[in-house]
């Protein structure tokens, strides 16, 4: 298991905040100091220690902290994060708009909110960029082309705005005459 | 042999954290014109304790402070 998944790591810069200083009775720099999800101080390591020393402080601190499951948002946000990652190492733009609207919706700020906020962007401006493609192929007149890439987008970028305009084109060549059809 | 607490940091990160990628190597927080690079290891450290205690509250694990200061 990661350590960021044991404990949440904390840099405090002593020169701008003394509160570590004065609550917790730290008075050099660096001190390491443990505490619950509360704030109470479940172990420390002050100054410089060799390595097993810090080592066995960080495991009695892991000891003293119990092993309290992820609260469900930050568990959720977590699988969803995966899943953004996945989605966008496979370039599959349906599950990256999956994950990253239940990233935003969690709303947690933070790296993965950001992630998720870059990849919608990226999302829409590949459903734009095809959106004008298909248009390109309608106004030539390759209509199968256009449908078969308008069915594309609304499929995959759902929820998107290039998807709802993709649709209302659809609708459009849904209601025209069937070539050679008309007098 | 005595060795520096980033030495250490960076140590415990391997013993707790082998699956730390590249891709969630967090980049320096540079809080008033700071950079803490070579206090953060390979840590995905959080800058500031109420960032912190945001986070903690979040997720419901205990926090890890490592105060110290760029002198």
């Amino acid at each position: 298991m990661k350590l960021a998944q044991k404990f949440v790591p904390v840099l405090v810069d002593g020169d701008e905040d003394k509160s570590i200083g004065t609550e917790y009775g730290a008075r050099g720099y660096p001190t390491t100091v443990f505490t619950d999800a509360k704030g109470k101080e479940i172990g420390r390591v002050g100054g410089y220690v060799p390595t097993p020393d810090f080592l066995s402080g960080l495991k009695n601190a892991l000891k003293k902290a119990g092993n309290a499951p992820l609260k469900k948002a930050a568990k959720d946000l977590e699988e969803a994060s995966a899943a953004l990652a996945k989605a966008r190492e496979k370039s599959d733009w349906k599950a990256t708009l999956k994950a990253a609207g239940t990233i935003l919706k969690i709303n947690h700020e933070g790296a993965a909110l950001e992630a998720a906020r870059k990849a919608k962007e990226e999302a829409a401006a590949e459903a734009a960029k095809r959106l004008e493609a298909a248009k390109g192929m309608k106004a030539e007149g390759k209509v199968p082309e256009a449908r078969a890439t308008l069915s594309k987008i609304a499929s995959e970028f759902e929820g998107t705005d290039p998807a709802s305009e993709a649709k209302a084109i659809l609708k459009e060549l849904d209601a025209m005459p069937p070539e050679g059809g008309g007098k | 042999m005595r060795i520096s607490t980033l030495t250490a940091l960076a140590l415990a990160a391997a013993a707790f954290a082998p699956a730390v990628s590249a891709q969630e190597k967090p980049s320096a927080p540079k809080a008033a014109g700071k950079d803490w690079t070579d206090h953060m290891g390979d840590i995905p450290f959080i800058l500031g304790r109420q960032a912190g205690l945001k986070e903690a509250e979040f997720t419901g694990r205990p926090i890890f402070y490592f105060y110290t200061a760029t002198w």
